[in-house]
């Protein structure tokens, strides 16, 4: 090999290492790691707060849940989640509204059968179920946030 | 010049820009190093900022109890209490900011101090400035309170100064 291939092969190897050099530095430099915030914990105490507030005397809307799914009255209306459920529905929008200026969604399930849900938003990070256990009756709740 | 002293120039001149080229590299992979090690910190620092976000709220401290039972939710009139020993908790806490805001039924602008529990929306529990931070974390969760005939909702935000 001549002395000139030689040096353009030297030139070369400068060139390959500066480029990897520069190739490395963007990739470091302009990838922004996203980090993604978890509203789970949000959710759940969202949840256990919503659900602890009284909506007319004694009657909490945790004890409401049960007092509509056995289709009994509360706060002198009647609620049924086979049927009319909507002072519910508005007494939990009213609640949360206030609080948070997230669209959510909420589920009620009871064993294997979701017997309420109301859904606000498909896409969001959900919270852990929260059981109610009251006159008997077990349920889980869950509640989801969701940022759109 | 002769061709040998021309020779021993090229020499010189390849070393002196593979030696700068090596400098550079080595001053990039220390800069990248530090970073990703002053994020790890971070990240740690967030990690353990985000479990106080249970566990504040949980505190015997500030959590109410009904009959000795203790159940998921802050009592406004400990959190007076609890306020008035700030010192006691600066070593245990750290720099931060702790305060609770009324959301629900109401929002309230007014600060609470003894004796005005009822019409007040701020609890400024927890105050440990430093005079100066790097990064500031913020974290913000619902809280449910208790006042003894009733319930409402706050929001419990907690700043942690790095």
């Amino acid at each position: 090999m001549k002395k000139a291939q030689l040096e353009m092969i030297g030139l070369m190897i400068i060139v390959i290492i500066l480029v990897l050099g520069g190739l490395f530095y963007l990739k470091f430099s302009l990838t922004t790691e996203e980090k993604k915030e978890d509203t789970s914990v949000q959710a759940y105490n969202l949840m256990n707060a919503v659900l602890n507030v009284y909506i007319c005397g004694n009657t909490s809307l945790r004890s409401a849940i049960v007092s509509c799914d056995l289709g009994e009255s509360i706060c002198d209306n009647e609620c049924d989640f086979n049927g009319d459920y909507s002072f519910f529905s508005n007494q939990l929008d009213d609640i949360v509204s206030k609080v948070i200026y997230l669209n959510y969604s909420f589920y009620v399930n009871k064993g294997e059968i979701e017997v309420f849900k109301v859904e606000g938003c498909k896409y969001g990070q959900a919270s852990q179920s929260y059981p109610i256990s009251e006159r008997n009756e077990y349920y889980e709740v869950f509640f989801k946030l969701c940022k759109i | 010049m002769k061709k040998g002293q021309l020779q021993i120039q090229e020499t010189i001149l390849v070393l002196f820009i593979f030696i700068v080229i090596l400098v550079l590299g080595m001053v990039f992979f220390y800069r990248f190093s530090l970073q990703g090690l002053e994020e790890n910190k971070l990240d740690n620092e967030r990690l353990k900022f985000n479990t106080m976000l249970s566990t504040v709220p949980e505190m015997a401290e500030i959590t109410c109890s009904i009959y000795s039972q203790e159940v998921n939710c802050i009592d406004v009139y400990k959190l007076l209490a609890f306020k008035n020993l700030n010192d006691k908790y600066k070593d245990r806490m750290g720099f931060m900011n702790i305060t609770i805001y009324s959301l629900y039924p109401e929002r309230n602008s007014n600060l609470c101090e003894l004796g005005s529990v009822r019409d007040c929306g701020i609890w400024n529990i927890y105050y440990n400035k430093p005079k100066e931070a790097k990064t500031t974390l913020v974290l913000r969760s619902p809280v449910s309170l208790y006042y003894i005939d009733k319930y409402g909702i706050g929001e419990i935000v907690m700043e942690r100064y790095l």
